[in-house]
């Protein structure tokens, strides 16, 4: 279609020029009628052979309409020229609200396999909101295996402040489905300061059907474990091997 | 020398404009095709020369467009520019302007 060819060398025009939005619609009005006026009486109808470069024809606008040149600012974001599978290597995006996308993603909102920035997910992010599939690493974290942070939850692994997960949680508070370490620890193994479970080993409360008051031994810890739930005892030994329960 | 013709073409621009829109009402392609053709194509503009000079002169009040078709029904409407009588008050002050500064560079030339 001619028109939409006129329309958008018209747009091409103008949007270097640093004037009014009313003035741009005049000038691509003008643009328009000229364009037309040119094609009736010449048969041709590619815009650019009819004008020349849009470029120039803005140049020579701007010096008559005495209007500052309009300074594009550097675009806010890096791309890599490397792609795989159409996906750049690396997006780097700082403008507000804009998604960065691609393998290493770094952005306010970052989507990608390592997603970094205010609001990550990948399969491993580290941000403020953070959904990684792997790990996972924020103020508030959410993973399928490995949560870390202040906030966090995972199927898996959690530790952080407040950790909660369907496996093993570490932290100040921590909850979970078979094994938990913490000042405060509620799972069936539970090893805390308060602690609430099955099999509980507490330093100043404990609730449960096995209690132990701490300090125990580690190795009578891990064998009480491993009596009664020994798929815990890999975490609970590295856990307590760290915090150099001996 | 290329600048000079520039500035001294640009100087006369709207008196030129003001005159050809007086004797006939003409759309912005129209008048940058007169300009040349009466010129004996000196003044063969551009049109991001001549526009904006019908911009100013349409804001001053000089000028006013009006859009009319084509008498075949296939053309585009095109945007006629008319002179108000403000516009011809100017023009003739203009004219003077222009006699008086023809004058002096004569006189100082030869």
């Amino acid at each position: 279609m001619k028109e939409t060819r006129f329309m958008r060398y018209a747009e091409e025009v103008v949007k270097t020029l640093n004037i009014k939005p009313s003035l741009k619609r005049r000038i691509k009005e003008d643009l328009l009628a000229t364009l037309a006026s040119k094609a009736d009486e010449t048969g041709i109808d590619d815009p650019y052979k009819l004008m020349g470069d849009p470029q120039v024809v803005a140049d020579e606008w701007r010096e008559n309409l005495g209007v500052p040149i309009n300074i594009v600012p550097a675009k806010p974001e890096y791309r890599s020229k490397l792609e795989i599978f159409g996906i750049p290597l690396v997006h780097m995006v700082w403008e507000k609200n804009k998604v960065a996308k691609g393998i290493i993603a770094v952005g306010p909102i970052a989507l990608g396999v390592i997603a970094i920035g205010g609001i990550g997910i990948g399969l491993v992010s580290l941000a403020a909101l953070s959904l990684g599939l792997i790990f996972s690493l924020g103020s508030l974290s959410t993973s399928a295996l490995y949560a870390f942070g202040i906030i966090n939850f995972s199927l898996h692994l959690a530790a952080g402040v407040i950790a909660i997960s369907n496996n093993f949680a570490c932290g100040v508070i921590a909850v979970a489905s078979k094994a938990a370490i913490g000042v405060i620890a509620k799972a069936p193994v539970a090893v805390g300061v308060l602690a609430k479970g099955y099999l509980v080993f507490y330093d100043e409360e404990g609730a449960g059907t096995i209690l132990y008051k701490m300090p125990q031994h580690l190795e009578f810890i891990l064998a009480e474990v491993k009596r009664y739930y020994p798929e815990a005892v890999e975490f609970v030994q590295k856990v307590l091997s760290i915090i150099k329960i001996s | 020398m290329a600048e000079l013709e520039k500035q001294l073409k640009k100087g006369v621009i709207s008196i030129i404009v003001l005159t050809l829109i007086k004797q006939n009402d003409l759309y912005g392609y129209d008048l940058l095709k007169q300009m040349e053709i009466e010129s004996d194509g000196y003044f063969k503009l551009k049109e991001g020369t001549v526009y904006p000079v019908l911009y100013r002169l349409e804001d001053d009040g000089y000028i006013e467009s009006y859009w009319q078709k084509p008498e075949t029904d296939r053309g585009v409407p095109r945007k006629y520019y008319r002179i108000t009588d403000s516009g011809k008050r100017a023009l003739k002050s203009y004219q003077d302007e222009w006699r008086a500064f023809i004058g002096a560079t004569k006189k100082i030339l030869g």
